[in-house]
Formats: C-alpha cells, structure tokens, sequence
C-alpha cells in the first residue's frame, strides 16, 4: 500500500505503512531511527531516568498498536513527537494528582570519569545540577518547548503542531521559560 | 524602556531561535546596536540559553528494544486473556439465557427434521399401499371378464 497524500515523500511514513500492512521489520527500522531522539526528549524531561525509559517504551508501545488505523496526517517524525510530548505531559499530570506534589528534584548528577580538578568538577557538577534543576523547574508545556527547541532543534511551526497550539502560543510559551532560565541561571553569567 | 525596547524584547526569543523574517531581523539588529539595554537582554537571554548544552542526554539502554517487544508481547497476552475471561465469566442471567436460547433452536431444528422425514416416508408408504391395492384387487380373478367385478377392477387400475 503506497501512501498518496502530501507526505508522500517521507520515507518514513512509507516504512509506517509497510508496517501497517504486516512488516514488522519495518517497526524495528522505526524504533532504531527514533529511539535516540525519543529517550533524549524524556531524559531531560523527567528526572528519574527510570520513568524516562519507560516513558519513551511506551513510545513505541503505542506506535506498535496504531498500526492497524494509522493514516498519515503529518511528517512521521511529529507524529511520534506528539505522542511523547502527550506521554510526558499525561505523566506528569496523573502524578501530580497521585502525590499531590512533585519532587522533581531528587536525583544526583551521575559521576563522570574525567580527570579534573576537584574543585572545578564540583563547580561544573553545581552547575550540570543548577541547570538541569532550571529547566525541571519550568511548567510542563514549556519544558517541552524548550527541549523541543533546544535539543531538538524543531522550528515553532512544528512545535506548534505537537503540543497542538498556534505559532505565536508556542513564541510566547518560549519567551516566558526564556525569562525564567534567565532570572535562574544568570549567577552563572561570565561578565 | 520606550516602546521600541518593548517590542524588540518580545521578538528577541523568535529573533534568536531564527524564526522571525529577514526584515524583522534587520529591525531588531538595528535597535541592538543602538540600545545597550535591550543588547544585555539579548546576551543574557543567549547565554541561559547556551548553558542548557549542560544537560546532556545519557546514553540508551542497550535492552532498550528488547524491552519494548516484552511490553508488546506482554500488552498482547493480556488483550487474548481479557477476552477468554469475558468468555467464562459470563453472569448467571447471561448463561441462562443463552442455554435457554440453544434449547430453542435446538427444538426447531429438530422438529423441521424430523417432520420433513415424516412427510417423506408417508408419501413412500402411501406409494406401496396403493401398489398393494391393486395386487390384492388383481389377485380377485375367478370373476367373468365382463362381469362388474372386472370392470370394477379395471377402473381402480386407471385411478
């Protein structure tokens, strides 16, 4: 079955379809191609790695039972950042309503095995754990632009249809977690 | 801050993530060189953006996949076992109804077989009786040949 919409050049979708109509070499393709950005997303979205893993096999979960009444309506790659965007954000939602608040910070900084002074790994392990605290700290839309943004290097307009709102809602939701990085992190501004 | 100022710093987060248009960027760099205020903004908002490279993401469980095929694989047993219990879990109401149903059809089947049967085998039977009529009528031969007798038989011959 070939695709015969807009996106028809998109390999991926072609490989989603193949899928779709019994290929399962063509899921295994699909998840060697996007595990990375998936877990990079949920790694830096949730704390404990632990839920961040399975977060981003619940990805997959998902994709592997759309199979059978998957229609491609968009680029492969926001399809599957929409259903991790939507993970992360149902997550953290029914935990918060679980233990009625959240502890995001609760993690250590995983030792590195650079030979560095130990005075400058401390600084630099205060910072990694600053930073990582700054971001965790944003409300959960606009840690997800951030780091769809950031690390993924996603335009507004795609960013606009993951988290399923307008450009100029996705510029503002930026700006507001732009200020407060700033007003956070500026004690680490070299002058 | 004049109006400028303010409509510049809404724009600097577009204008340093590159979504903005040549020519709002032009205007923007513009009024960077010009305003020292709004040129510290852009910095320090660029470098909170920089330090986020701080958080980089760990590396992949090598299981990773393997994993994802047992949560199928376990997502896909619990689908069949959901739907063998819905089976044998019926409610007494439902498995009633549903004897009480089988008894039913059963009976009708049933008796449309069997009737049809009979109606057949009658129709047989009916058959050979009247063969044995005329046998037995055609065994009655010390009458004349024209006598009623004869006659008679002859006319249950043509029936």
């Amino acid at each position: 079955m070939k695709s015969n919409n807009a996106f028809e050049a998109d390999p991926d979708i072609q490989l989603m379809l193949d899928f779709a109509n019994g290929d399962d070499s063509a899921f295994n393709q699909i998840m060697g191609k996007y595990k990375g950005i998936v877990i990079g997303i949920t790694r830096r979205y949730f704390n404990d790695r632990s839920r961040a893993e399975d977060i981003a096999q619940e990805v997959f979960l998902r994709i592997y039972l759309s199979k059978n009444k998957y229609k491609p309506k968009s680029k492969l790659s926001t399809w599957i950042f929409r259903i991790t965007a939507n993970l992360c954000l149902n997550d953290i939602r029914s935990r918060k309503r679980e233990e009625g608040n959240l502890d995001l910070i609760n993690d250590n900084t995983s030792s590195t095995d650079r030979e560095l002074d130990i005075i400058d790994k401390l600084e630099k392990e205060e910072l990694n754990e600053t930073v990582r605290s700054a971001l965790l700290s944003l409300p959960e839309r606009q840690r997800l632009a951030v780091i769809l943004s950031k690390y993924d290097g996603l335009s507004y307009q795609e960013i606009s249809k993951i988290l399923n709102c307008s450009i100029s809602a996705v510029d503002s939701i930026l700006q507001r977690a732009k200020q407060t990085l700033k007003k956070q992190l500026n004690k680490y501004f070299k002058e | 801050m004049d109006s400028k100022c303010l409509t510049t710093q809404k724009k600097l987060s577009a204008y340093l993530d590159r979504q903005l248009a040549e020519d709002k960027c032009r205007e923007i760099e513009q009024h960077l060189r010009q305003c020292p205020l709004c040129f510290k903004e852009k910095e320090m908002l660029e470098r909170s953006w920089e330090l986020l490279d701080n958080i980089k993401s760990e590396s992949l469980s090598p299981a990773f996949e393997s994993e994802v095929w047992q949560k199928i694989y376990v997502h896909e047993q619990e689908k069949n076992k959901s739907f063998l219990g819905k089976i044998l879990n019926l409610t007494p109401a439902t498995a009633a109804a549903m004897i009480l149903l089988g008894i039913i059809s059963g009976g009708y089947l049933g008796n449309e077989l069997i009737y049809k049967k009979a109606i057949l085998n009658n129709e047989t039977n009916n058959s050979v009786a009247q063969q044995d009529t005329l046998f037995y009528l055609e065994s009655f031969d010390d009458l004349p040949v024209d006598s009623v007798g004869v006659v008679l038989l002859n006319g249950s011959k043509k029936g």
